[in-house]
């Protein structure tokens, strides 16, 4: 091998990692220019044929009958527990529980913590938080009367580590931070914040939606204690997501749900809790879902999470560059560590009225507050335009967005 | 996919988004009426008073896209000098535009430069932004309705 330095980019960089006649999506919308992969992202044949096939061969309910059909049923929902768990790095499939997605997983965190906080303990969150890293902690606080507080950024989009140190006191029970912002893009340095909070004696509450689906994430490493993260986001099913829960902490909390095959033992007065995990999966399952994410996961593993991280981090560098050299544009942040999601704002233009015209250049991009709310009024702004990628994307689709967003200044921004 | 024809950006939008009409700046105190779109925090305050029994003054203060700015701008022009039997029909007319209902000829004409809002159809999640200003209008009509004058606008807590 060669000598390589950081800088060193192979001659491919920026070429898409997937061909898009893998994705069924673009044989209908042959023009289109999908750049809202923060939204979600699409699905490759092989995903979709895998849901097919479940279906078609292999269906029944999951931990029930006692025949054939069912036990394979139940065997696939089980070995795709084994594979997304493995994705992870997480060994024991006990600690993997299967969610509708990270707004679930975080809510079933929140609702089972209740029961290990105590009046005037504190939960700490960050600036970057999506609503769905807020909305259950700020609840979990109001019905317990906790005090919620809340990491700034400094203005590069970046956490502010220092206020984090300072904001970790013996009184934190619950530190939840995103991994990846939705907004920004920051890739947040999760094994520090981790052993910060964990030597504050804090449990740990991981928002990986947007980091799951761009880089290597393993839960060994990284020492939290729960870990959630959503299929759709990284070419899975939607309504299937993944709560990583370390065991020690699943054992000591109540279900978040009850009713069918959480339980072990029955009675009219009470109920025994099933085994991990079935003691947090109430009802009967998404296992298509959970099937397919791992048809998902085989997919992302057959391009490697290290190639797709840096295909990530190119695509956004870029995007950042072209976009930040067009006059009137602002670029949010410019965190040192980022991956492929940026926004900006070009005052006087509403990010609604851009991504319309945006989309009539067959470009898609999400407009509007993305469920940020608190972070984007910090960065003075109310609402962004937001282009994010996948490995389905490449750098010439960066230059036609960048060129079309030119466009679409000089069209609104035109006297007559 | 869709067909240029049915592009939002009309040349009559443009003209009122680069060249609103009756808008000045409305401090709060004086606004008869706010309201906001959740979906991307746009804001519009209208004040209007009753003579003779018509409106007049309708202005607005508008922090919003181009849709929702030339909606504001064209409700204004048409509406300034009617009463409020006929702004509330009109306004009726303008929802079941964008709605996509059936519009009849003489509809049309009433409604002037406003049918180019019609495109609006095709593009769901923007007709809130059209509907923005013809909202708080309506908020503000009904605060002229109660003896008691101005409404509260009061914002989900949270
Ligand atoms: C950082 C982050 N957290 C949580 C969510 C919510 O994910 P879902 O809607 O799949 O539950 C998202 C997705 O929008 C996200 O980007």
């Amino acid at each position: 091998m060669g000598k390589r330095t950081e800088q060193a980019k192979p001659l491919d960089a920026g070429a898409r990692l997937a061909p898009r006649r893998d994705f069924p999506i673009f044989e209908n919308w042959p023009d289109l220019i999908y750049l809202d992969n923060a939204a979600t992202t699409h699905k490759p044949a092989a995903v979709l044929s895998r849901l097919d096939e479940f279906y078609r061969l292999t269906y029944a309910n999951v931990h029930r009958g006692v025949y054939r059909l069912a036990e394979e049923a139940t065997a696939a929902y089980e070995e795709a527990r084994r594979q997304v768990a493995a994705f992870i790095g997480c060994e024991d499939t006990g600690e993997l529980i299967f969610t509708r997605g990270t707004t679930e997983g975080i809510n079933l965190a929140a609702g089972s913590l209740d029961s290990l906080v105590q009046d005037g303990d504190e939960i700490l969150v960050t600036a970057l938080e999506h609503h769905s890293n807020l909305i259950p902690w700020q609840q979990l606080c109001r019905r317990r009367s906790l005090r919620l507080r809340v990491c700034p950024v400094t203005p590069a989009g970046e956490l502010d580590l220092a206020a984090l140190e300072r904001m970790l006191t013996p009184r934190t029970r619950v530190a939840a931070f995103a991994m990846v912002s939705n907004a920004l893009g920051t890739v947040v340095p999760a094994v520090k914040v981790i052993a910060a909070a964990r030597q504050a004696g804090a449990v740990t509450v991981v928002d990986a939606a947007q980091a799951v689906p761009c880089l290597p994430v393993a839960v060994g490493d990284l020492g939290c204690d729960f870990l959630v993260f959503s299929g759709h986001k990284m070419l899975g099913p939607m309504g299937i997501g993944v709560l990583y829960g370390r065991r020690e902490i699943l054992e000591k909390l109540p279900p978040y749900m009850t009713g069918g095959e959480m339980i072990s033992r029955v009675g009219w007065d009470g109920a025994q809790w099933a085994e991990l995990p079935q003691k947090f999966e109430a009802g009967t399952p998404n296992a298509a879902g959970a099937v397919g994410l791992a048809a998902a996961v085989r997919y992302l593993e057959e391009i490697g999470m290290d190639r797709i991280r840096a295909h990530e981090t190119e695509l956004g560098r870029r995007a950042r560059e072209l976009l930040g050299r067009i006059p009137g544009v602002r670029v949010l942040g410019c965190p040192a560590a980022c991956c492929g999601i940026v926004s900006f704002v070009v005052p006087g233009i509403h990010p609604h009225d851009l991504a319309q015209f945006l989309a009539r250049e067959n470009i898609a991009v999400r407009a509007g507050r993305l469920c940020a709310q608190p972070l984007l009024r910090t960065l003075g702004v109310e609402a962004v335009t937001r282009v994010s990628f996948y490995v389905y994307n490449d750098l010439a689709e960066v230059e036609k967005m960048a060129e079309a967003v030119e466009k679409g200044i000089r069209f609104f921004k035109a006297k007559k | 996919m869709r067909s240029p024809s049915e592009d939002p950006y009309t040349d009559a939008v443009m003209r009122h988004f680069r060249n609103p009409r009756h808008r000045r700046p409305v401090p709060p105190g004086e606004a008869l009426a706010e309201e906001n779109n959740p979906l991307c925090g746009d804001r519009i305050r209208v004040t209007l008073r009753l003579a003779d029994g018509v409106v007049r003054g309708l202005e607005y203060d508008i922090c919003g896209c181009a849709l929702s700015t030339a909606s504001a701008s064209m409700m204004s022009c048409i509406l300034n000098g009617k009463t409020p039997a006929e702004v509330r029909r009109l306004t009726a007319l303008f929802q079941r535009l964008v709605a996509g209902g059936e519009i009849s000829g003489k509809e049309r004409s009433e409604l002037g430069e406003v049918v180019a809002f019609q495109q609006i159809r095709s593009y769901p999640v923007r007709r809130k932004c059209a509907l923005l200003p013809w909202r708080a209008l309506e908020k503000a009509l009904a605060t002229l309705d109660r003896p008691a004058g101005r409404g509260s606008s009061k914002e989900a807590g949270g």
